[in-house]
């Protein structure tokens, strides 16, 4: 397999994941399987339901997850690597140009905080500023696009770390935040290396939680929060029991790990359903979506970390030219650019 | 023998004593509290500048469990078993208190607000509104139980009405009845740490059951009976060892914000503490996070347990002159009512 093939196959999981897993968001999984699914659990791009705020789009739209990331990529082809500045950029152009106004419109709350911090728009005073932690903003906002920086830093888990700090860090300065941002990356960094198996790409996860969180509290605003590192483990370990059990395994997963948007619930429960697919990417990816509450960014990890594992070669040809259409998003293109950066 | 009276009167000083000492830890991490304090906290001590609740004196108690105690004192004056006039009247009153209408939390004043009236924009309702699984509901279910001694489902069915009025979602709701449930089978003679959690965990499946049947909305998150057991696990695997039941609780259960972090979480550590009166309560101060929350909830539960005479006479002396109460009076008006 390729690096290029495995790049490609990171962005395509991802795409498909944060598509699929959009409709499903904030409903528990007898919700989606009763009146989503129709009793069937949901394993295709579907309609957006009847009480989201975005209705009659077109099919495989991907949401504010993959645009911020697949812009970041293009920054980043741009600038040769990852830098702090082509982050901003990115995070800006998805904002501002009306091209991407269907992505920018469902923008997380802890992402539009952090951007108007860095435009400088002053606001006032909440006790909150005055707190030495900021227990607010530990979502996954900085882990739905950190992957990128695995697939920058193939098989250097230690650099993927340290980019995911630098581009999520503008607008996410949170060390649970950036602490999941690391474990993701760094699992992606693993997953882009021949020969890494499943447990290597899963104890990448667990250490890029720990390095992360060690290195973000040196600079980053402190937050209180339970462990992603912890977490995953339980995770991982609740995934392998109930691998064999679809249903089992997301009920168990949210009820004990939890998908919603902290980076200490979504992460995490995104290795143990890496672990109960074996890899497999539209089994990571069908697994995590149907877990629901914030299924669209769970979609989106799991489907990086997958896709980056096993390659373009292992998902089904349809998405690619679907969500590319779709999404008017030159995937292939951008994947050859950074295949050709890490060459 | 432990009176019933000294069980409410317990309750009552547990849960006050809890959100004092945790008033000033509130939101930190551990170890942002050991470096803070120097060490751990086990009394009262001044609130650090950044605290919301500005010009609060020591053993002052905040928003959690004032709540409980207004409600207390709308029932005892209207003579009134918990109903929806009282939990809105007692919510209302509390809220006119600007001391605790400053730290109200994000779901409570939402409600607040509407039943005042006022015009709260909201985007768009979805069906599932995830950021309301918050622990207001379980802040305040503990005063129910001590309105239901021994009457587990009483006070699963007050513990709805109470919090309804503000967590009308069955994850919230099943977490305040976990709470109340417990702090009412505190009451029965004999009963174990143990039983508690037992009585936890049946308080969290029939409240979810019946906060759906009785249309409460539904919501994604963890499923608070679970997180119970876990939590107790863990506590059990961790008895004797503080610091590390403190630390697994934090990490795995967390003790923040949503249902299902902290009111899991208190009966981790009454599982770690057996039930103890007060290294319960310590436990929960030095968590982190929701600390004074997580204190309060644990202080019902552990108070009724252990019956008032289990806490020094200074707690009591502190909490009545800090806050203006007579909580042994309010004690017996509540015995005298039942």
């Amino acid at each position: 397999m390729t690096q290029y093939d495995r790049i490609l196959g990171a962005m395509v999981g991802a795409a498909i994941g944060n598509a699929m897993g959009a409709p499903l968001e904030t409903r528990p999984p007898y919700l989606i399987k009763e009146e989503l699914g129709k009793g069937e659990y949901v394993r295709d791009y579907i309609e957006m339901p009847y009480d989201s705020p975005l209705q009659h789009i077109p099919l495989g739209t991907v949401s504010y997850d993959f645009a911020i990331s697949y812009l970041s990529l293009v920054e980043f082809a741009k600038a040769g690597g990852v830098t702090k500045q082509a982050a901003i950029n990115a995070l800006f152009e998805l904002k501002n140009n009306e091209k991407y106004a269907v992505y920018s419109a469902r923008m997380d709350q802890a992402s539009a905080v952090g951007i108007e911090k860095l435009e400088g728009v002053l606001h006032e005073w909440t006790p909150y500023d005055d707190l030495p932690v900021d227990n607010r903003y530990l979502t996954s906002s900085a882990a739905m696009k950190s992957w990128v920086c695995g697939l920058l830093n193939p098989g250097n888990m230690e650099k993927a770390i340290d980019d995911s700090i630098l581009m999520c860090r503008p607008a996410h300065d949170n060390v649970i935040a950036l602490s999941g941002a690391a474990s993701i990356a760094a699992a992606v960094s693993v997953a882009m290396t021949a020969g890494a198996s499943l447990s290597d790409v899963i104890e990448a996860g667990i250490a890029g939680a720990r390095k992360g969180y060690d290195k973000a509290m040196y600079i980053a605003r402190k937050a209180a929060g339970a462990s992603i590192e912890e977490r995953i483990k339980l995770a991982v370990e609740i995934g392998v029991k109930y691998s064999g059990d679809f249903e089992k395994c997301i009920t168990e997963m949210t009820d004990l790990i939890g998908t919603g948007i902290n980076a200490n619930e979504a992460v995490p429960s995104v290795f143990g359903f890496l672990a109960a697919a074996g890899g497999d990417v539209m089994q990571s990816i069908y697994l995590a979506i149907n877990a629901g509450n914030d299924s669209d960014t769970t979609g989106i990890m799991a489907g990086a970390i997958a896709g980056a594992f096993k390659g373009a070669c292992s998902i089904p040809e349809k998405h690619l030219p679907l969500l590319s259409k779709v999404n008017d998003m030159d995937i292939e293109g951008v994947a050859r650019k950074i295949s050709q950066i890490v060459a | 023998m432990i009176t019933r009276k000294e069980r409410i009167f317990g309750g009552l000083l547990g849960a006050s004593i809890g959100d004092s000492m945790g008033a000033a830890t509130e939101f930190m991490t551990r170890d942002q509290i050991r470096e803070w304090f120097g060490g751990r906290v086990t009394t009262y001590v001044d609130l650090p500048d950044h605290m919301f609740l500005k010009g609060a004196v020591k053993g002052m108690v905040t928003d959690d469990f004032s709540i409980g105690y207004y409600t207390a004192v709308a029932m005892l004056e209207k003579k009134q078993k918990m109903n929806d006039a009282v939990a809105i009247e007692g919510l209302l009153n509390w809220n006119s208190d600007p001391l605790y209408s400053q730290c109200a939390g994000p779901t409570t004043r939402i409600t607040i607000a509407r039943l005042r009236g006022e015009e709260v924009p909201e985007k768009q309702e979805r069906l599932c509104m995830n950021q309301r699984v918050t622990n207001g509901g379980g802040m305040k279910a503990g005063i129910v139980g001590l309105f239901n001694p021994g009457d587990v489902d009483g006070a699963v069915a007050d513990a709805l009405t109470m919090c309804r009025t503000t967590h009308d979602n069955t994850l919230a709701l099943s977490a305040g009845c976990a709470i109340a449930a417990a702090a009412a089978k505190a009451f029965e003679d004999g009963v174990s740490y143990l039983e508690l959690i037992e009585a936890g965990i049946y308080g969290a499946e029939k409240g979810f059951a019946r906060a759906a049947e009785l249309g409460a909305k539904p919501a994604a998150g963890c499923s608070i009976a679970k997180k119970i057991a876990l939590a107790a696990e863990i506590g059990l695997r961790h008895q004797d060892d503080f610091e590390g039941a403190m630390r697994r609780i934090g990490d795995i259960i967390g003790c923040g914000l949503y249902a299902y972090e902290s009111i899991p979480a208190v009966f981790g550590f009454i599982a770690a503490c057996k039930g103890h009166a007060l290294d319960t309560i310590y436990m929960a101060v030095n968590g982190g996070d929701d600390t004074d929350t997580v204190a309060c909830m644990a202080g019902y539960i552990v108070g009724a347990f252990n019956g008032a005479g289990a806490y020094p006479e200074a707690h009591l002396n502190l909490i009545n002159s800090a806050n203006g109460y007579d909580l042994a009076k309010m004690a017996a008006d509540i015995d005298a009512m039942i």
